[in-house]
């Protein structure tokens, strides 16, 4: 692998993860105070 | 910040664009107290009518004395202006009457709190007139500053492209894109200053019908915010490419960089207002920390958009520029973000991003729908209404890297057949997400029952909507 797809690889893996964080953490934080409600 | 106008001219573009967006978005307001009978917003829109109808005077006043700055413009004739002075007229004349029996109705409901429902239809007819008149009266004032407009796509226009365009010679970006942009960029400005005002009214009286009526204001501004953007985009070229005369590039470059702060202003402000939209059918009441979150973004956006709409002004109003124009068009983030996204180690990782927002939005109207239609029946709705939020964080997240693949070539992107529909549609898939979140009887659908047959063609549309969004994308570079 040349230098520009080991940057793209990484720096795709790095935003994906980034991406999978915010994703878990919005709907963690709206759902906390839901969960408490019955529906 | 330039909101305090300087001329005649500059007052006239500020003030006349109320009694037109703003009362068509006044009007919806009223439809809503109409619709859920609630008295307290009915009242709040007939004074806010009577404030339209206020409104006229210094619209008249500074359109009268627009008259001999802009006659001195090239092509401007009086047959034109006079056109534009008579639909005016008519148009104010009957938001007067309107603007009269609202105050009459106000006052006179005051010691009951019901206003009768005949002034309530009588007021909504004499608006729907006056929307009608002012649409044509905005129209052929737009025609006297933006001549552009009735130009045809130059045949060698296409000399400038940027590198990777294979747009064939002889198809220029058509003048159409700056004509819907016109229209189009006034809708998420005087949709923040109502909205601003209903959900302050709302917060101090208490009224939970218009908080909600004004957070779906706010969202629908956010969803207008991408159209708005992307036809800034083609307006561009079209009066670019090739240049035009009094057309400056580092104008356009100045106005597109607010812009870009615009459009994620717009975008928290609709997404924290769909959000409370949400949470409110979980917790039965508005939080007002949220409420006060989403003010404050609408608060922030209305001053990013304030200063947008003065730049995009300066750029084909000569006659309300008081300072000279920016002569450097390299000296802006917009061209800047276009060179680094061209390079392809950026342009792929956040390709890939695009490809996740896809992936949510498409899994969470599919779940969406499927309730709609039937399967999954032994869920209730409101269990399918909590994983709404998965499909905004992906149009959230594709807003944001789609504008960026949209700035690596926007020439061959707004020139594409398949970008147009693509835009349309997320227009449409948006307002979609909308109906499922406020929709009553789908909220009340139990587990095992049927969902209503209006929710099953919103569903149909909503699935074909966002699934014609992925195939225009992908269509993009090949028609």
């Amino acid at each position: 692998m040349d230098t520009t797809s080991i940057i793209i690889s990484v720096t795709t893996i790095v935003l994906s993860l980034l991406a999978l964080g915010a994703i878990y953490a919005v709907m963690y934080c709206l759902n906390k105070e839901v969960d408490k409600t019955n529906r | 910040m330039h909101v305090i106008p300087e001329s005649w001219s500059h007052l006239h573009i500020l003030v006349s664009l109320f009694p037109l967006v703003g009362l068509l978005f006044v009007l919806g307001f009223y439809a809503a107290s109409i619709v859920t009978n609630n008295d307290g917003l009915k009242r709040i829109c007939l004074l806010i009518i009577v404030g339209l109808g206020v409104l006229s005077i210094p619209t008249y006043i500074s359109g009268m004395s627009s008259i001999m700055p802009v006659s001195e413009r090239a092509g401007v004739t009086e047959g034109l202006i006079n056109s534009h002075y008579n639909w005016s007229l008519y148009a104010l004349l009957i938001l007067v009457l309107a603007a009269a029996a609202a105050g009459y109705e106000w006052m006179r409901s005051q010691n009951t709190g019901r206003p009768s429902a005949n002034a309530i239809h009588l007021v909504l007819g004499l608006s729907l007139i006056t929307l009608f008149l002012m649409s044509a009266a905005g129209e052929s004032g737009w025609e006297i500053n933006h001549q552009e407009l009735g130009l045809s796509p130059v045949a060698n226009a296409v000399s400038g492209l940027p590198s990777g365009s294979d747009i064939p010679e002889g198809q220029g970006t058509p003048q159409a894109w700056s004509h819907f942009h016109i229209i189009l960029n006034h809708f998420p400005s005087i949709g923040l200053v109502i909205g601003l005002f209903f959900l302050i009214t709302a917060i101090v009286t208490d009224n939970d019908v218009m908080k909600r009526a004004s957070l779906v204001l706010f969202t629908i501004c956010g969803i207008l915010g991408v159209p708005t953007y992307v036809t800034g985009a083609s307006s561009m070229w079209a009066l670019t490419d090739p240049p035009m005369e009094n057309i400056s590039q580092a104008a356009i470059n100045a106005h597109r960089d607010m812009a870009l702060w615009t459009l994620f202003g717009l975008a928290a402000t609709g997404v924290s207002a769909w959000v409370e939209i949400w949470r409110y059918r979980y917790l039965n009441r508005f939080s007002a920390r949220s409420l006060y979150v989403t003010l404050g973004f609408a608060i922030i956006t209305l001053g990013l958009i304030a200063e947008t709409g003065h730049r995009g002004g300066q750029i084909n109003h000569p006659e309300i520029r008081t300072e000279p124009l920016p002569t450097d068009a390299d000296a802006y983030l917009s061209p800047n973000i276009e060179l680094l996204i061209n390079n392809v180690q950026w342009f792929v990782p956040w390709q890939t991003l695009h490809f996740f927002g896809y992936c949510l939005i498409f899994g969470t109207v599919a779940a969406v729908v499927l309730r709609v239609f039937g399967i999954w029946k032994s869920m209730p709705f409101s269990a399918i209404h909590r994983i709404l939020p998965l499909g905004v964080m992906g149009v959230v997240m594709n807003v944001f890297t789609g504008m960026l693949m949209l700035l690596a070539d926007t020439f061959r992107y707004v020139n594409s057949n398949a970008f147009p529909p693509k835009m349309a549609f997320i227009v449409i898939g948006g307002c979609a997400v909308l109906y499922f979140s406020l929709s009553e009887k789908l909220w009340n659908t139990k587990a095992g029952e049927e969902a209503p047959m209006q929710a099953k063609w919103v569903a149909g549309i909503t699935l074909l909507a966002w699934a014609g969004v992925i195939a225009g994308g992908r269509l993009i570079p090949y028609v």
